[in-house]
């Protein structure tokens, strides 16, 4: 055809002919498809009515809507346990610079670098109730058994109040390093050089992928609540208790609802922020582009191999402790160190074995592995739907709300839920607690999945719903999404104990059950944390690359 | 089409009712667990059902896994290493070898060498397998050797069809021939179209003064638009075929005849290696019975292929058979039709008695397939192997397969052979293992270079082009079983979604005409309608191609017929789409019927750039420019979402000519933007239309002339836009006569351009 846009100019005007499938947008199978998204929605509401719950406790006061808040802030251990969530996300963020200068450094270690990943990727997939465990063994007071003490000598308490947090940072450190070292890596890897200025300094970009790191991290250090649990002695635990702590404490010691309401509501503000704010900087800053920038032409630096050899052995250390101590015999490890020769046997694995492991780890096994299913049946439809058939203004205010919903603390919803699932006869049980993890994981399962639909080039509108599985771009964000979703509810601790309780059985529970008595009981929880940290330590080496792209949009560390 | 996967264990609602079912197995388990916690029934159903929870998920995880190893390797082991062979280069002929020395033939080949010197062409004729091949290839060789040709300018194509059961016809011919030396494929079998790729052609060869030889020709169609435009003067063409072409070329044509006995005999004896008897031997008897050999030779009626395969079964390692059993197996046979297929039966029978169980039924399949010239990929997975298919050497070693190009194919003497050796239930049996593993194979090909015409647009041109000829006898076969056919359909129709796209981006309207023809009266036959009807707007897609608006609204009418009967409403909506779409593309060309077009797609609400574009051009029709605008601004931001890099230059190009209407220089930046997009995944129609748009603007604009000659909107002198109209013009020509469009509106561009130039 040809159209006449100005005097004398005649221009040659072609349609174009559809060559795939195209996205028929029909009304009426449109309504079908929402179907897709039930199992989706279902888990939310198990996730939102008792957040509306704990809401409606915490609005309900002597003084309306106020009245708890009110009488929060006037409580001293409120008051102090909000500060040291402060010094938490402190930490959390001299994590972060430290994560950002290892990954920088990182570049100019060659081959070397990989082997430093394995090690510093590993503790990511230890639990943090096994982590404290470890590092309140190395930390232990008596020489005798305490590797730090044995070396520097008796005189510095290390679990006592002055040193503790010393401890507690170690553990999370060691837990989320390779985390953020990872993620920084691909980012650094992907933005090809680019510099930004920061006072004198001109440094390398990690581009879109700081937004996730700072993110996740700042989250996890508000919600931290098993490491200090378990790392802090019983003693020294008022110096170092956390919001969430707090609220736990306060749920046991009085039949108020108001008060530990108001505690979670506040909690929760708090992260829902942080969330909302990182959101909007991964929305302004640009898609990630899949393009790794070869090392192989980077200048190696002679001092590479010290560093990644004591970074790695450093980080390697607990490991070491952790496996050293399980091979002792019950009473040797819990009288004499890891490095002593006395006891060297299988004692701790044969007692916890007889007793109560091997059931835990099926436990763990039944509701790790179905809590995984239960999020991916329900994400892959409900991303779907998000990505390619909701209407997009729709789209996005879900994707916000799923935002927020991502990083709601436990807190928030464990209460109503709790008595619910009491109320049921289902106390102790594990399908609960898996539909429970389930909705939990469900949030951010969906963003994840999304972005990546979102992210992977598709032609001429969207695939089939049941090929999901299959296309190479989609792969590696569903991998992601299940092994991150298997981890969390493996290593969990927080949603099987203030939900369920510890009849669950789960296998982190049941390493803090024991590591009561820990001074006794050393052998058999390091046999057990052993046991339990082998199948998600194993299942994150084996897939950390691909979880890594598939979080990052596709840029293979 | 977007075809649900048809695997039942990878359906979504599969997965979603297992892990329901395991959740409720679990609840069920610890709720009995519970609450009948005192009584024995309860404690053990409950404890069985927990047991049951966490052994039916590794249990099914298994089963499943297990099921997706067994379907990966059913489809996709044999194709875990791409066997494809390297597509030949582009533009890059078929380089020529030194031929074997002829046995004899020296009065043919010299007379032959003389005509095609006198004349510039020569036929060679005969009939089938007395060795014209032999003598072309001779000819040839006597051309480069005693008259100067340079070899690298000698050429020959085998250009026996890759259809077991017809020739090529003239547009696909000269579609192979051309093409290999960078000349637009002709896409319609017109005098003009054909006589202009035979003048270009012509000119290649005149320039390096070489040879083409054109070998196996079967009818003289094939061949005859090329001799009307070959001069005498030369360059050299030496024709090869069968006796027909005798008409097409009388005047210079050389006959060959069948062979003497003496020279069989000649044959026989070098074949098999012997010494050459000394003078006083020939009157002593050998250990062979010359009335035997002379009986065996006899049976070859003159024919040096029979001689030779007859020599290999008496000669090859290991073989016990002598000439007389040959003979004797001759005289086995009943009354046959064609003597000559008693020599070939006699070998086959020979020869299939050594073959393994597997090279014994691969040959079975390679002669019942409707395809040949095989690559060794698609024959492992036909035989259901990886890595190198045994069975194909064995039949290689024993001559029985012909290697041309990495190319495998069974000769026709030993395919009708085995067809009237074998029953047709035995055929069939052959053909319903053999075409579906074949068909998935070429599927997960076509799929895979489908997706990459955009993304690596130069190899998947070349796997394309290298390959369609394997994929067109497909759809022209004809299928007895309507079983097998019901099995194969869906392969079918997946390779033709992907033929469709490589001949949408070529212009190819006669292969897209054939190819849907073909499944379209597949799909009817075996009553998928929604494939026909799929068919029949792509056949209505390939007329408006060609301007046949009236074919094309025909085959229109059918698809709607066929569409409202498709009982799946999701098949059903997404082919009143694409009808829809192709009925407003028909009215964008003829330009007429353009609101009633709109208002018929408007109802579509499909989120696909391509509609949008649609609506857009329709808007931008009827003078509604900024709700075109509206439109292709949606389109470019689904494009760009969906990486489809065609239609995102597709819709700035648009943009560009709504602006034309009052930002000639804006548009300008716009058609650049296009051509660079349409450059970098070589939509060449695409590039011609941004080339003839600016070349056309530039020539009525100094402005956009100044914009485009020194990138600054700065007015040039009338001279310079028009030196400048010129290049944009000039390259939108050739792009356009290459794809055979219309060049009408940049040829009156073109003169005003050169008018301008020599009046100023």
């Amino acid at each position: 055809m040809r159209i006449e846009t100005s005097p004398h100019l005649v221009l040659e005007v072609v349609g174009r002919e559809l060559t795939d499938g195209i996205a028929v947008a029909r009304p009426v199978h449109r309504r079908r498809q929402y179907l897709w998204g039930l199992p989706a929605m279902l888990l939310t509401a198990l996730l939102v009515v008792p957040m509306v719950w704990t809401f409606g406790w915490a609005l309900d006061a002597n003084v309306p809507i106020v009245g708890n808040f009110r009488a929060l802030f006037m409580d001293p251990a409120a008051l102090r346990a909000a500060w040291h969530s402060l010094v938490w996300v402190a930490i959390a963020l001299a994590l972060i610079v430290f994560g950002y200068c290892v990954a920088v450094l990182s570049q100019h270690v060659g081959r070397l670098w990989r082997l430093l990943l394995y090690v510093l990727i590993l503790p990511f997939g230890v639990s943090a109730v096994v982590s404290g465990a470890v590092f309140r063994l190395i930390f232990d007071p008596n020489p005798e058994r305490g590797m730090v003490s044995a070396i520097l000598g008796r005189g510095a308490t290390w679990l006592g109040p002055d040193l503790i947090w010393w401890v507690l940072a170690s553990a999370f450190a060691w837990s989320w390093l390779g985390f953020v070292v990872v993620l920084f890596r691909a980012g650094l890897d992907s933005a090809g050089g680019e510099k930004f200025r920061l006072g004198r300094l001109r440094l390398p970009k990690a581009g879109p992928v700081t937004a996730i790191v700072v993110l996740t991290v700042l989250v996890a250090a508000i919600r931290v609540f098993d490491l200090v649990l378990i790392a802090a002695p019983g003693s020294t635990q008022d110096d170092v208790v956390v919001v969430g702590l707090q609220w736990w404490r306060m749920t046991t010691r009085s039949a108020d609802t108001g008060g530990p309401a108001a505690l979670a509501v506040l909690l929760f503000a708090v992260v829902a922020t942080l969330s909302v704010t990182g959101m909007r900087a991964m929305r302004a800053s640009n898609r990630i582009d899949p393009a790794p920038v070869s090392i192989a032409d980077r200048r190696v630096t002679r001092w590479s191999g010290p560093l990644v050899g004591s970074v790695g052995l450093v980080w390697f250390m607990p490991v070491v402790v952790l496996v050293m101590t399980a091979f002792h015999s019950p009473e040797s490890a819990g009288t004499a160190g890891f490095w002593r020769f006395e006891g060297f046997g299988l004692g701790s694995f044969v007692e916890a074995g007889a007793t109560w492991l091997w059931p835990a780890v099926a436990g763990s096994f039944l509701i790790a592995g179905l809590a995984t299913a239960l999020v991916l049946m329900a994400a892959v439809p409900f991303a779907y739907l998000l990505t390619w058939v909701v209407p997009r203004r729709v789209s996005r205010v879900v994707t916000g709300l799923l935002a927020i919903l991502a990083v709601a603390p436990v807190q928030m919803y464990a209460g109503p839920l709790g008595a619910a699932i009491a109320e049921l006869g289902f106390a102790g049980a594990r399908a609960p607690l898996a539909l429970v993890h389930a909705a939990a994981g469900l949030p951010f399962a969906t963003l994840v999945l999304r972005t990546a639909f979102l992210a992977a080039p598709a032609r001429n509108g969207r695939p089939a719903l049941d090929l999901m599985w299959r296309l190479g771009p989609y792969r590696s964000t569903l991998i992601a999404a299940g092994v991150l979703e298997f981890l969390l509810v493996w290593n969990d601790f927080i949603v099987g104990f203030l939900i369920s309780g510890q009849g669950a059985s789960p296998v982190a529970l049941l390493v803090w059950g024991e590591g009561r008595q820990f001074a006794t009981a050393a052998g058999t929880v390091t046999a057990a944390a052993v046991v339990s940290a082998l199948v998600p330590v194993t299942l994150l080496l084996v897939t950390w690359r691909r979880v890594v792209a598939g979080l990052t949009g596709g840029i293979e560390p | 089409m977007n075809r649900p996967e048809r695997e039942w264990f990878r359906r979504l609602p599969v997965l979603m009712i297992a892990v329901v079912t395991w959740f409720v197995v679990t609840v069920s388990g610890e709720l009995i667990g519970n609450q009948a916690n005192d009584t024995t029934a309860g404690q053990t159903l409950g404890r069985y059902l927990l047991l049951a929870a966490i052994v039916v998920a590794p249990l099914f995880l298994l089963g499943w896994m297990a099921l997706e190893l067994v379907e990966r390797r059913r489809r996709r082991s044999p194709l875990a290493t791409d066997e494809t062979p390297p597509p030949p280069r582009l533009y890059s002929p078929p380089v020529w070898y030194r031929p074997p020395e002829l046995c004899d033939r020296e009065h043919e080949v010299g007379k032959a060498t003389e005509l095609v010197l006198v004349n510039g062409i020569v036929a060679v004729t005969g009939e089938r397998d007395v060795g014209t091949s032999a003598v072309g290839q001779a000819i040839t060789q006597r051309l480069i050797d005693d008259h100067g040709v340079d070899s690298r300018a000698t050429t020959r194509f085998d250009l026996r069809s890759r259809s077991a059961s017809a020739p090529d016809d003239a547009v696909t011919t000269a579609g192979r021939v051309v093409s290999a030396f960078g000349i637009a494929e002709p896409d319609t079998g017109d005098d003009a179209v054909l006589g202009r790729a035979a003048r270009e052609l012509v000119g290649v060869f005149r320039a390096s003064d070489g040879t083409l030889l054109l070998d196996n020709v079967t009818t003289p169609d094939q061949v005859a638009w090329l001799v009307r435009e070959w001069p005498v003067t030369g360059p050299h063409l030496v024709i090869v075929g069968e006796t027909a072409l005798e008409e097409l070329v009388g005047h210079s044509t050389i006959r060959v005849d069948e062979m003497s006995v003496t020279d069989m005999r000649e044959l026989w004896r070098v074949a098999r290696k012997a010494p050459k008897p000394k003078w006083y031997e020939r009157f002593r008897r050998g250990h062979e019975p010359d009335e035997d050999v002379d009986e065996l030779l006899g049976a070859c009626l003159g024919r040096p292929r029979a001689v030779l395969a007859l020599a290999h079964e008496v000669s090859r390692t290991g073989s016990t058979v002598t000439v007389r059993d040959l003979v004797a197996e001759l005289h086995r046979e009943g009354p046959v039709t064609g003597t000559l297929e008693r020599v070939w039966r006699a070998v086959l029978t020979n020869v299939r008695a050594g073959l393994s169980d597997d090279a014994a039924w691969l040959l079975s399949a390679l002669a019942s397939l409707p395809v040949t010239g095989l690559i060794k990929g698609a024959i492992a997975a036909m035989l259901g192997v990886s890595g190198d298919p045994t069975a194909l050497e064995e039949l290689r070693i024993r001559n029985l397969v012909e290697e041309v190009d990495g190319r495998y194919r069974l000769p026709q003497e030993y395919r009708r052979a085995i067809e009237g050796t074998t029953s047709e239930e035995e055929r069939r049996a052959v053909a319903a293992r053999a075409l579906p593993a074949l068909l998935r194979f070429y599927r997960y090909f076509a799929d895979l270079w489908g997706t990459r015409l955009e993304t690596e647009p130069k190899d998947a041109h070349r796997w394309f082009e290298e390959s369609e000829p394997s994929f067109r006898p497909l759809y022209l076969a004809t299928y007895t079983d309507d079983e097998l056919l019901a099995t194969l359909l869906d392969d079918l129709s997946a390779i033709a979604d992907a033929l469709t796209r490589w001949y949408l981006r070529e212009w190819m309207s006669n292969a897209m005409l054939v190819v849907n023809s073909g499944l379209h009266d597949l799909a009817e036959r075996v009553g998928w309608l929604d494939v026909a009807a799929l068919a029949a707007i792509r056949k209505a897609t390939a007329h408006r191609m060609v301007l046949r608006f009236g074919d094309a609204v025909k085959e229109l009418d059918s698809a709607r017929t066929h569409l409202e009967q498709v009982p799946k409403p999701q098949f059903q909506s997404e082919l009143d789409a694409r009808e829809r779409v192709e009925r407003a593309l028909v009215a964008i060309n003829r330009g007429t019927g353009l609101t009633a077009a709109r208002t018929s797609l408007s109802v579509l609400q499909a989120q696909s750039p391509a509609v949008l574009i649609n609506t857009g051009v329709l808007h931008l029709a009827d003078g509604l420019l900024s709700e075109a605008l509206q439109y292709l601004v949606r389109a470019e931001k689904l494009a760009r979402d969906a990486s489809d890099h065609g239609s995102l230059a597709h819709s700035i190009e648009l943009q560009g000519v709504v602006l034309s209407h009052w930002q000639i220089v804006e548009a300008v930046r716009y058609w650049h933007r296009a051509l660079a997009t349409f450059t970098r995944i070589r939509e060449e129609q695409g590039v011609a239309r941004c080339r003839q748009h600016l070349g056309a603007v530039a020539l009525i604009d100094e402005r956009a002339a100044g914009q485009l000659l020194r990138g600054t909107p700065e007015p040039v002198t009338r001279r310079e836009a028009a030196g400048v109209a010129i290049a944009y013009l000039q390259h939108a020509k050739t792009l356009r006569v290459r794809h055979n469009q219309d060049t009408s509106l940049v040829d009156g561009y073109l003169a005003q351009a050169r008018g301008r130039m020599s009046a100023e």
